[in-house]
């Protein structure tokens, strides 16, 4: 059974890619790029903590793009299909993932490149990716649970209306929270490792919630003909 | 459907009366926003942090109304208008998203009007912003050490600013039709406002100002008469916004005919013409009164004597002598009694120069040097020469330990206006010491300025001229210290007062008196040239 799930696996990539609805995210990784070339284009002087600080936005927009690729308007018909609902969201993850992994490397490429007087070199990349791994996590694991609801309920939902409001509110309240709680912290801070931290574990929990919202929700059959 | 047509007939609509029906579906919709989660989440998020603010300020609480009423502008605007472009965009995005779009047409209520219904369910919530925005700056005013007066055009920008994303939630729902577009508009707005408040953007001011928040800093909170914020013609500007977008709005959803367009015209010139109206120069009665603040402050302030203290404050700012007065009290603890009598004049002073902006923190020493006898020149001609310089930021450890480092050098050396060289010997230990012991605030207060400093621990406003700094290794004996019974200190800085305030007592010596090891003195080359 396994085996041919990985198989089955393989086998629904591509139709899956055709089915993903792509608008939203690559609306949203445009104006995330967006955010970071017009700085990088023109000679305006930014410190390592304003890249940071851009690099944070422009990670907010593709997790809030994120959420909608979940949603799925032929999600109700596919499940009493024999193909597991796992092997169906690893699918989803298997396109999803290159396609945020290509362009957060654009981004990140395009910051490094186009930072004046070589703080390029000094930027704390890898925290930043954290962060951004994070919050994409939180925005598929809001979706795929809000998704699990609406088919335990049995109606129509898209995950992605559900997840970014959520998201934004994580990140307002991510800005305004008190030392020693703090997420979004200067490259220079002290607190930088204790933050990653907090980020790593937001990022497990995330990825814990959205492996536990793919498995199907079943129901016992209750049916009248007893 | 049933339950629409049901509510409508309750209402006692009848066709063909779309005014009515437009202001009963308003009244729904009004009621579904204050209640929709993102709106809750955004009110907590705001009264959240301000509260907070709050409450760790305890009563140490010194806030400058001029300064805080347009400060949370941005924070408002992210939180409560935010939550308003969210919460409208998806409510009027509802049909759209359920696909009943159609069903709609058979309504009676044709598509502009239920476009306006939204445009009109965003007044209620900016009327709580109001009242929460306005609420927030009461409390703040009826804080005993609170300075100053608000304005009323910056407080109304809050409900404005709310109402212009709310009504902009509602024409990316008509116009584009994708959940998508509002979230990443706050983030662009978020991206975009940032870029406006660096100074190094290219055309920083414009942009600034033709955003629906500026901001706009100076360099540190002025009097009122010297605030130079167009905030009346930014809410006029902002006003004439919102009424374009509300047009818009209903010409994208089929409206048409001479009035929407005489509308439309209205807000445009409105918009084009305040929002070119912030860019008038500054009047000349401000330019003339930050001129008489900066050159000759005692005409614009008004002077108080405590014993042989006198203190001198900016007109609204007299309420923060008695915080001042603490500070000084508490430098004076640690003198002996002959030199803590001795007459003391602190005299409130501003600047409206950016040194961070202009690029002149990297000055040189005689540059320095000629700046802070231009600034001993003014309290000269007021007849001080040695008054002790105070800012207009108060209730926080910096301001504290500022003030008092520039207390106990008056006291130590008897010379105002240090030219923020630095202070070795003896003489740094005992200023540090006498600073960091003056109240809690200060010991605080040089605990950050220690945590934040490398070779020296610094005394002043980075902002002003002048100040002085103690290099590390007295600032370290003068750390021992407080460690220990200020009364024990007390009492061997009051018995060898005369040797330790003296100019050529070193650091070993002061060590030796107070049974502190001292550390050695570093290689030549990294040595700093004490002058202070």
């Amino acid at each position: 059974m396994r085996r041919v799930s990985a198989r089955v696996l393989v086998l629904l990539l591509a139709p899956t890619v055709r089915a993903t609805r792509w608008g939203a995210f690559l609306a949203a990784a445009g104006v995330g790029l967006a955010i970071v070339v017009v700085p990088a284009a023109t000679t305006t002087m930014l410190t390592a903590e304003d890249l940071v600080a851009l690099l944070r936005v422009a990670a907010v927009c593709g997790a809030l793009g994120a959420g909608f690729l979940l949603d799925d308007p032929a999600a109700r018909s596919t499940a009493t299909m024999p193909t597991p609902r796992p092997v169906r969201h690893a699918a989803r993850a298997g396109v999803i993932l290159p396609a945020v992994a290509v362009w957060w490397a654009l981004v990140l490429g395009v910051t490094v490149a186009g930072a004046e007087e070589g703080i390029g070199a000094t930027l704390p990349i890898g925290g930043v990716t954290a962060e951004a791994a994070a919050l994409g996590a939180v925005a598929l694991m809001v979706a795929a649970v809000r998704l699990r609801g609406s088919r335990a309920a049995g109606v129509r939902a898209d995950g992605g209306v559900a997840a970014f409001p959520a998201l934004l509110v994580l990140v307002m309240a991510a800005t305004v929270l008190p030392r020693g709680l703090a997420l979004f912290v200067s490259p220079d801070s002290p607190e930088w490792t204790g933050a990653h931290g907090r980020w790593v574990v937001l990022l497990a929990v995330a990825l814990a919630g959205s492996f536990w919202a793919s498995v199907e929700p079943t129901r016992p059959l209750r049916t009248p003909f007893r | 459907m049933t339950a629409a047509v049901v509510t409508e007939t309750r209402a006692g609509v009848r066709p063909g009366d779309p005014r009515r029906a437009m202001v009963a579906l308003a009244k729904a919709e009004a009621v579904r926003l204050l209640r929709h989660p993102v709106t809750i989440a955004g009110i907590l998020l705001f009264v959240g942090t301000q509260l907070y603010g709050w409450l760790s300020a305890g009563s140490d609480h010194y806030p400058v109304l001029q300064y805080e009423d347009w400060s949370k502008q941005f924070t408002a605007l992210l939180t409560l208008g935010g939550a308003a472009l969210v919460a409208v965009n998806l409510a009027a995005l509802r049909a759209h998203r359920h696909g009943t779009t159609a069903v709609f047409d058979t309504l009676v209520l044709p598509a502009p009007w239920r476009a306006g219904a939204f445009l009109l369910s965003v007044l209620p919530y900016s009327a709580v912003v109001a009242v929460l925005t306005g609420g927030r700056i009461g409390l703040l005013a009826a804080v005993p050490g609170a300075a100053g007066r608000p304005n009323p055009f910056e407080l109304a920008l809050y409900p404005a600013a709310v109402l212009l994303l709310g009504a902009v939630g509602v024409l990316l729902a008509r116009w584009l039709r994708a959940a998508i577009v509002a979230p990443l508009l706050l983030m662009g707005l978020t991206a975009v406002t940032f870029a406006g408040a660096l100074p190094s953007t290219p055309g920083a001011t414009w942009l600034r100002w033709l955003l629906p928040v500026a901001l706009e800093e100076p360099p540190m909170p002025l009097p009122v008469d010297l605030m130079a914020r167009p905030a009346g013609r930014h809410l006029v500007y902002v006003l004439g916004l919102v009424a374009l977008v509300a047009v818009a709005v209903l010409a994208v959803t089929g409206a048409r005919g001479r009035r929407l367009t005489a509308a439309g015209a209205a807000g445009l010139s409105v918009a084009v013409l305040a929002g070119s109206a912030q860019f008038l120069p500054m009047s000349d009665a401000v330019r003339a009164a930050r001129s008489t603040a900066a050159e000759r402050p005692a005409e614009v302030q008004t002077c108080r004597r405590i014993d042989q203290v006198t203190y001198c404050a900016f007109d609204g700012f007299s309420s923060w002598i008695g915080g001042w007065d603490g500070v000084v009290r508490g430098v004076l603890r640690g003198a002996p009694d002959d030199r803590a009598r001795q007459p003391l004049v602190v005299r409130q002073r501003m600047s409206t120069v950016d040194l961070y902006a202009d690029g002149e923190s990297s000055r040189s020493a005689e540059q320095a040097a000629a700046a802070a006898a231009a600034w001993r020149r003014v309290d000269a001609r007021a007849g001080t020469p040695d008054a002790v310089t105070v800012g207009t930021r108060w209730g926080d450890g910096r301001s504290a330990i500022t003030f008092a480092g520039l207390v106990a050098y008056q006291v130590v050396v008897g010379r105002g206006g240090p030219d923020g060289s630095q202070l070795c010997g003896a003489r740094g230990v005992l200023v540090a010491w006498l600073a960091g012991q003056a109240t809690p605030t200060a010991a605080a207060g040089l605990h950050e300025a220690d945590a934040t400093s490398w070779g020296a621990l610094p005394f002043g406003d980075p902002q002003f001229p002048i100040g002085l700094s103690v290099p590390d290794r007295e600032a370290a004996v003068a750390l021992a210290l407080l460690n220990r019974p200020a009364a024990d200190v007390a009492q061997v800085v009051r018995r060898s007062w005369a040797e330790l305030a003296a100019a050529k007592t070193s650091a070993e010596r002061a060590g030796e008196l107070f049974g502190v090891p001292v550390a050695p003195l570093p290689p030549e080359e990294e040595r700093t040239v004490c002058g202070a």
